[in-house]
């Protein structure tokens, strides 16, 4: 199999580009298709503070690497969940990244933060590991973004993940969810602009980048992540893009330009979001925001409970 | 025999036999799986030989 670009040795098969082609020119192709997402999505510029979340996978880990290459300023952000050993393991492999791209790295410890970690802050909700997982971070992510003033935060959020989210708001037809759907989610009043540059990026391109760049990432899956509905999802959308090559990025291409119908939906939403939370002032609908429900939650059953102002 | 690690299984085979041969007979599809050979990417239509040992890593597909 002969690369199409250099006419070496082709071992990478691209089927959803029709495309065969040599490690070293999938490099070149890969980062130069983030370059052009960044640039057609009009995401962020060279001149923005950025602050990328690191979770220390070969997502987050691969785009930190490409964006420095490609001269963005961008710092990583690392949440510390309270996993004992797989966290310690995590957080010294983003050290040593950060230490080659010669970035800012800031370390957040959820337990020192909140005073618990993920697991026993768990106790005090009914929501699924990932649904208060993705809160805890989201919060965290945009206070940091805020006070620290970053323009941006990015997250390294890959096709895979975005189209079996999508496919799941599809399914259950969550119109606001829909709307809310966006690579780039402009900033608003208490919240700081949101971008996924991998949004058209294949998984198995992401996992490609970091191998054949010997990015130093964790290949452990999160230790919740096994109960995860969207995987099921995942699965689904391999076997459909094994049968028709490209249909995963034709779904999220096609979404984004349809994407305009949703839109009001997500704008209702917007302005039932004009409450400040009572403790911390976070946008919220309600007269407490999710998370600090859920720390007063734990203050009722749990004196051990801290939170910092 | 060829070492085949598929995530935690290990798999021994004594034929040599192509890559997505090899993963259509362990139900995988190439679409989910990056396989590894002395650490370099191995294509499909790679042959599996008796003394190679290689790592097959999944995504969205670890539940098999």
């Amino acid at each position: 199999m002969k690369c199409q670009i250099c006419g070496g040795k082709a071992t990478i098969d691209l089927n959803h580009h029709n495309l065969k082609i040599c490690e070293s020119c999938f490099l070149t192709f890969f980062k130069k298709k983030v370059e052009k997402t960044i640039k057609k999505l009009k995401l962020f510029e060279r001149n923005e503070k950025l602050l990328l979340a690191v979770s220390g996978g070969k997502d987050s880990m691969g785009l930190w690497q490409i964006l420095s290459c490609l001269n963005y300023n961008v710092d990583g952000i690392y949440i510390d969940l309270g996993f004992g050993d797989i966290s310690n393991k995590i957080k010294e492999k983003i050290e040593v990244l950060a230490k080659i791209l010669n970035k800012k790295l800031i370390v957040i410890d959820l337990k020192e933060r909140i005073g618990f970690d993920l697991k026993e802050l768990s106790k005090f909700t009914n929501r699924v590991a990932c649904s208060l997982c993705g809160l805890v971070k989201r919060y965290i992510m945009n206070e940091i973004a805020l006070k620290e003033n970053y323009s941006a935060i990015i997250t390294g959020h890959n096709l895979d993940d975005e189209t079996s989210i999508l496919l799941k708001n599809v399914l259950r037809w969550e119109f606001a969810y829909l709307g809310r759907q966006s690579p780039l989610l402009e900033s608003m009043d208490g919240f700081v602009k949101k971008v996924k540059p991998y949004i058209f990026c294949y998984e198995k391109e992401t996992l490609l980048y970091a191998i054949i760049s010997k990015i130093p990432y964790i290949k452990d899956t999160c230790p919740y992540s096994t109960k995860s509905k969207n995987k099921t999802l995942k699965m689904a959308f391999h076997i459909l893009e094994h049968s028709s090559p490209g249909i995963k990025l034709n779904f999220m291409k096609l979404f984004l330009k349809k994407r305009n119908f949703f839109i009001p939906f997500r704008e209702r939403e917007i302005k039932e979001l004009v409450k400040k939370c009572n403790y911390c002032g976070y946008p919220t609908d309600k007269e407490i925001c999710a998370l600090c429900t859920i720390l007063e939650r734990s203050k009722n059953e749990n004196s051990v409970g801290k939170r910092q102002p | 025999m060829a070492k085949i690690k598929i995530n935690k299984r290990e798999i021994l085979i004594d034929k040599e036999k192509i890559l997505r041969d090899f993963l259509k007979e362990v139900n995988l599809i190439p679409e989910c799986v990056v396989a590894l050979r002395n650490e370099n990417i191995m294509g499909m239509d790679e042959k599996i030989k008796k003394e190679d040992e290689i790592e097959i890593l999944t995504f969205g597909w670890e539940n098999l």
